[in-house]
């Protein structure tokens, strides 16, 4: 078993990426059924890192590009992205690149960057946008599927609705959506850990541009992989774990691969020798009660604030009383329908039965701990 | 100087050679090493582990970083395919995505760097270009929160793209502080990086980085004495001064003896001025509620709670509650960390400045010119009182020094700091905080930590550890023992409350903690010559206890002692009779115990009028100390000098004398000229000159042992009294009455308010000015003073006493001599 470092956040080498083999296989299949796939996730449940693995191999007959959509502001960047990320592509069919080179600048050159190129900077960049996935699309192999994998959608969205307004938002959703439909050699992954519903609501758009998209849920790993990651990581930080410390290493965390790598960072910081059972409760309940440690995993109690604005008191009130009860009914949930639905959109909460709980485990710990309810 | 030509002491790691920083280098390795590691996989790999590094001005940050700098450019001289950029640290030019480009690509140290681009999108291209030829940039980044604040959501944004798309640049970065930018979930870089928070330094890491400069200094003294008990005692007093701050440790490392110390007030003053102008600007960043309250925590020298710091700021606790959480998350507060904070109600929480150095930017602004208190602090817990009077320094320091001794002198915190850390006590009265400590402690017994975390921080960190080891038992009859030594053997108001308490504590434990409490309890009783309960608390306890236990044994003679004061020597000489037999069955001819026990009764014997008695006692106990100690040990030159008053007492001046004399040129050498024993001995050897006919000599002696007393222990403190009744004395037998009396009243009149009207030494002090009285021919209110003291003398020492036969005597004398006028 090879050994890991923790690596809480940042960019993974794919190659050192555990697990997520079912969620892999999932996706294959629904890709090749052709679906296309949404990933929403809350943030550091392991997306990127996901995107990052399943673009290194997308399996047999697939070819994928990931494409990140952080910190575009304008339609415009958000086809410039686009366009650089195809052009990088090192299978693009020749004719596809002939026509990127005919629409911008500095495609062939890593020296960059791209840029619309004056002739055609008159036209809309959603029509530059569906003119270029085309000309992809059409000259693809009849054997191949590429896999378009886009990455912090939402963020994006949000951004041009706030730079461009609410139209050009919903414009460049409904040129995605167009593009999905047609697209008979392309697949795609919408990926983005801002729920959906708060950005739709923010360009006024309907759930109607996002809903041929099939949910991938990633959630925590699966019981085995988590043991393999635990187990890679304590041996990459040197710390031998007793036979209970890996359990308790993946019982703690909820196997959620970011709070399994902060274990692990302060395991590896706090101390050196043979780690117990003991040692990982130790090391989470300190981790709890560290403001800023606790702060950077408990951001479910920070996200409420500015996307449920003046309905977040009455969230938080809902989140308190299914986490002190454990479950409660839906009839009990005692606030507006829409606060529940974002609850579990947002995946704070699920609904099954017509009762409603926490959807993870640790998390309801965490957010217990953290608003020192008993 | 070092030897690189680089001062150790200011301490600038971007001033200072890859080697001395490596050498300098302590207790932070395993984070290094692992951000090397992290360097050496984007090297080889796509991987990109950014690091972020998070501790306050002064926490290290630099020095780590340096390191990393120098240890990366070693790799580039070994052809490792990575590049560097090293950011200035101060980003004040840093304001968008597109400085923040810009300075990388202008700091890349490696080839030729060409033209570098204008525009952000084609900086970025460039950069990847770059990267793409010569391996990944390491960029490192200091105060990058302030970047990021600078850049806004956007320019967070995009920064983040670029470092997950095209991973050219690895950033090592640091942070004063995790604020929101690096924090929320709505952030960016939310959980982006590898955090590593530079925890303070602890004793033992301080330690270790002093003994490494002082290495470095080549000065082998302090590198032993650091490696002592009583150098990291000395340590753990300062900790609360410095924050745990390694650059803090440095600079005190220049001023560790007092041959340093006009260096050290010279670096601490400029490094408090260089830090100033940060703090300030801080400051000026916040609300004017939040200003309030960090002007209120830096004023306190304890912890608060919201409740209480509402109360003083007269503000909503709602709104405080908010304030204060911003202030944790700005870096200005912190919620006090002690191991008794878990006993609080989890919504009560205790805050404290989060570095304490940021103190200074109220008290630089507040000093107007005079000494900062800091720096005062520094010398009172650092330096002994012996250290501070006896250096040659310049005008400044001596400032401080002069503010330091009077710290001695009168500040109860730097005395119950530096007896719980075992260094030399101080000279300030500690009572009132001992009550206050004893009534935490008893507190936390019953798991309300509040009280305790309100004491002043450097006493309940050396409490808490305490509290670790030797444990809570331990630590409370420490406290108790302390506050028995100040108050003495003579009743006193303050006894009470102890003895309330005591009873408290008994009554809630049970074991080995009840007997101890239940001992406790005998001996305060005694104080407070409440002599029977004292007798069956102590039967009651003794039960518990082999008749042979020390602490039994030390209960007994304290109880003895205290009936020698309360003028009780028929109840005080059989009890330290019976404790002299009990030690003389159990103990060996020399055990020390029995030594002291052997001590106690020839006093007792003395002050019965019994020096015949005393006097074979006495010789074979120093005979004793001096066969098995060197002839200058205390215990020898307590021996000696009860020997010597033995002799006195039984009119052998002639062999008092010359112990008298020998026994204070010991300790004057061994304790010091100003020493509560060497003061004792003087006053002891000026008495016998006085009995001798010689009080020329004697005069001299007793007018500076008295000025010492004063200025040690107060005017009304009972040796002080004593001192000056015996100036009195010999201002008397040298005819200088005039002199005399002016001192005896003022003696009688402090011992009757302080030591009631029937206590011996009140009536000595009558019967001394009634004999000035009578020389003078004031013979009416000499007869006046007589016949009240032998009316007490009789009732409290009864007809037969020595003292009260004396008083008889000059009575006599007196009505006779009046009748006679008449």
């Amino acid at each position: 078993m090879d050994p890991l470092l923790p690596q809480p956040g940042s960019t993974i080498d794919p190659r050192n990426a555990v697990g997520r083999r079912r969620t892999t296989e999932r996706a294959r299949r629904e890709l090749g059924a052709g679906n296309n796939l949404a990933l929403n996730d809350p943030r550091r449940m392991g997306k990127t890192v996901w995107l990052d693995l399943f673009c290194a191999d997308p399996g047999d007959n697939f070819e994928a590009i990931k494409i990140d959509f952080e910190g575009v502001r304008t339609c415009e960047e958000f086809l410039v992205r686009t366009a650089t990320a195809l052009s990088k592509h090192q299978t693009l069919p020749a004719q596809a690149m002939r026509k990127l080179k005919a629409m911008f600048d500095n495609v062939e050159i890593s020296g960059g960057p791209v840029t619309v190129k004056v002739g055609v900077s008159t036209r809309a960049s959603t029509d530059l946008l569906a003119e270029t996935v085309r000309s992809v699309d059409d000259h693809l192999d009849d054997e191949i599927s590429l896999v378009i994998a886009m990455d912090e959608v939402p963020i994006a969205i949000g951004n041009i609705a706030s730079n461009e307004g609410p139209n050009a938002a919903n414009q460049l959703l409904q040129t995605l959506r167009g593009l999905r439909r047609s697209g008979s050699k392309l697949r795609w992954i919408v990926c983005g850990s801002v729920g959906f519903h708060h950005i739709l609501r923010q360009c006024d758009a309907t759930e109607g541009v996002i809903n041929d998209l099939v949910n991938l849920p990633l959630g925590p790993m699966e019981h085995d992989e988590a043991q393999e990651l635990c187990e890679r990581l304590l041996i990459g930080i040197k710390r031998e774990g007793d036979e209970g410390a890996v359990e308790a290493l993946v019982t703690h965390s909820g196997s959620i691969p970011f709070l399994i790598h902060a274990l692990a960072h302060r395991l590896h910081e706090s101390g050196t020798g043979q780690i117990s059972a003991s040692d990982v409760s130790t090391a989470f309940a300190d981790f709890m009660d560290d403001r800023d440690d606790s702060r950077a995993v408990t951001h479910l109690v920070t996200r409420l604030e500015p996307l449920y604005g003046e309905r977040a008191r009455a969230a938080e009130t809902l989140l308190d009383t299914v986490a002190v009860k454990d479950s409660i009914q839906v009839s009990e949930a005692g606030c507006k329908d829409d606060i529940l639905t974002d609850l579990c959109d947002d995946h704070y909460l699920v609904e099954r039965g017509g009762a409603v709980r926490w959807r993870y485990n640790v998390l309801q710990r965490i957010w217990m701990h953290r608003r020192r309810l008993k | 100087m070092n030897a690189d030509g680089t001062s150790l002491s200011r301490f600038t790691p971007s001033l200072m050679s890859h080697e001395l920083l490596e050498r300098l280098f302590v207790a932070r390795r395993k984070t290094l090493d692992a951000v090397i590691a992290r360097i050496g996989a984007a090297a080889k790999t796509p991987e990109r582990n950014h690091t972020l590094l998070v501790g306050p001005r002064g926490a290290g940050k630099t020095h780590l970083v340096s390191l990393v700098y120098h240890r990366v450019k070693n790799d580039l001289e070994s052809g490792t395919a990575l590049q560097v950029s090293w950011l200035p640290e101060d980003p004040w030019t840093i304001v968008s995505y597109g400085h923040l480009l810009a300075a990388i690509a202008e700091r890349l140290e490696s080839g030729d760097q060409g033209d570098i681009p204008q525009s952000p999108a084609k900086i970025e291209a460039y950069l990847n270009e770059r990267a793409h030829e010569g391996g990944p940039i390491v960029v490192i980044v200091e105060n990058l929160d302030q970047i990021l604040g600078s850049l806004g959501n956007e320019g967070q944004q995009q920064l983040r793209h670029l470092l997950q798309a095209d991973r050219s640049l690895l950033l090592i970065a640091t942070s004063t502080r995790l604020d929101r930018s690096l924090s929320d979930q709505a952030s960016p870089f939310y959980g982006f990086f590898t955090t590593t928070r530079l925890e303070p330094f602890s004793v033992k890491e301080a330690a270790a980085m002093l003994t490494t400069i002082a290495e470095e200094r080549g000065d082998d003294d302090v590198v032993a004495y650091l490696a002592t008990d009583e150098g990291r005692a000395r340590l753990r007093t300062i900790t609360h001064l410095a924050g745990g701050q390694p650059r803090i440790w440095a600079t005190l490392a220049s001023a560790l003896t007092v041959a340093g110390l006009d260096e050290l007030i010279n670096l601490l003053l400029t490094r408090f001025d260089d830090l100033t102008p940060y703090y300030q600007e801080q400051l000026s960043r916040l609300s004017g509620q939040q200003r309030l309250v960090v002007a209120q925590l830096a004023e306190l020298d304890h912890p608060i709670n919201v409740v209480e710091l509402a109360d003083r700021l007269g503000v909503d606790q709602r709104s405080l509650g908010k304030t204060m959480s911003e202030l944790v998350d700005r870096g200005w507060a912190s919620p006090t960390t002690s191991p008794v904070t878990e006993l609080l109600d989890r919504r009560r929480t205790y805050y404290e400045l989060a570095e304490p150095l940021a103190r200074l930017s109220f008290q630089i602004k507040e000093s107007r010119g005079k000494p900062l208190a800091l720096i005062v602090e520094f010398l009172k817990s650092w330096f002994d009182p012996a250290d501070l009077g006896e250096s040659e320094v310049g005008e400044v320091t001596a400032e401080y020094l002069l503010l330091a001794s009077a710290g001695h002198d009168h500040d109860p915190i730097i005395a119950v700091t530096r007896r719980l850390h075992r260094l030399p006590v101080t000279r300030a009265p500690e009572l009132a905080l001992l009550d206050e400590i004893d009534e935490a402690l008893g507190r936390l017994r019953e798991k309300d930590p509040e009280p305790f975390l309100q004491l002043p921080t450097p006493v309940r960190v050396a409490l808490e550890e305490q509290l670790e080891t030797p444990g809570p038992i331990f630590v409370r009859v420490e406290i108790h023992e302390a506050a028995l030594g100040e108050v003495g053997h003579t009743r006193h108001s303050a006894m009470e409350s102890w003895i309330t308490r005591t009873v408290a504590w008994m009554e809630a434990s049970d074991g080995r903690e009840r007997t101890t409490a239940q001992l406790m309890l005998a001996e305060w009783l005694g104080r407070a010559w409440r002599f029977d309960e004292a007798e069956e608390v102590l039967s009651a306890a003794a039960f518990s206890f082999q008749e042979d236990d020390d602490a039994v044994l030390g209960v007994r003679d304290s109880l003895a002692h205290s009936y020698r004061e309360a003028g009780r020597l028929d109840r005080a000489i059989p009890l330290y009779e019976e404790t002299l037999a009990i030690c003389e069955r159990v103990l060996e001819a020399d055990d020390p115990n029995r030594l002291v026990s052997r001590n106690n009764l020839a006093n007792a014997y003395r002050e019965a009028g019994r020096a015949e008695d005393a006097i074979p006692l006495l010789e074979e106990t120093l005979a004793a100390w001096e066969r098995i100690l060197d002839a200058d040990d205390p215990n020898a030159l307590v021996s000696r000098n009860n020997l010597a008053s033995a002799y006195q007492d039984a009119g052998h001046l002639d062999q008092a004398i010359p112990l008298f004399e020998i026994a204070l040129g010991a300790r004057e050498r061994v304790l010091g000229a100003s020493h509560p024993d060497t003061l004792v001995s003087r006053n002891n050897l000026a008495n016998a000159y006085r009995e001798a006919g010689r009080a020329e000599d004697a005069i001299p002696l007793l007018e500076e042992t008295l000025a010492a007393w004063e200025l040690l222990l107060g005017e009304n403190h009972s040796k002080t009294l004593t001192s000056r009744n015996n100036l009195a004395l010999a201002y008397g037998v040298a005819g200088r009455l005039d002199e005399a009396i002016p001192l005896f009243e003022s003696t009688l009149a402090v011992r009757e308010r302080v030591l009631g009207v029937d206590h011996p030494n009140t009536l000595t002090s009558r019967n001394n000015l009634a004999l000035a009285y009578g020389t003078v021919g004031r013979l009416d209110e000499a007869i006046s003073l007589l016949e009240s003291a032998l009316a007490a003398y009789e009732r409290v020492l009864g007809a037969d006493h020595p003292n009260t036969l004396v008083a008889h005597k000059n009575l006599d004398a007196y009505r006779a001599a009046a009748r006679s006028d008449v």
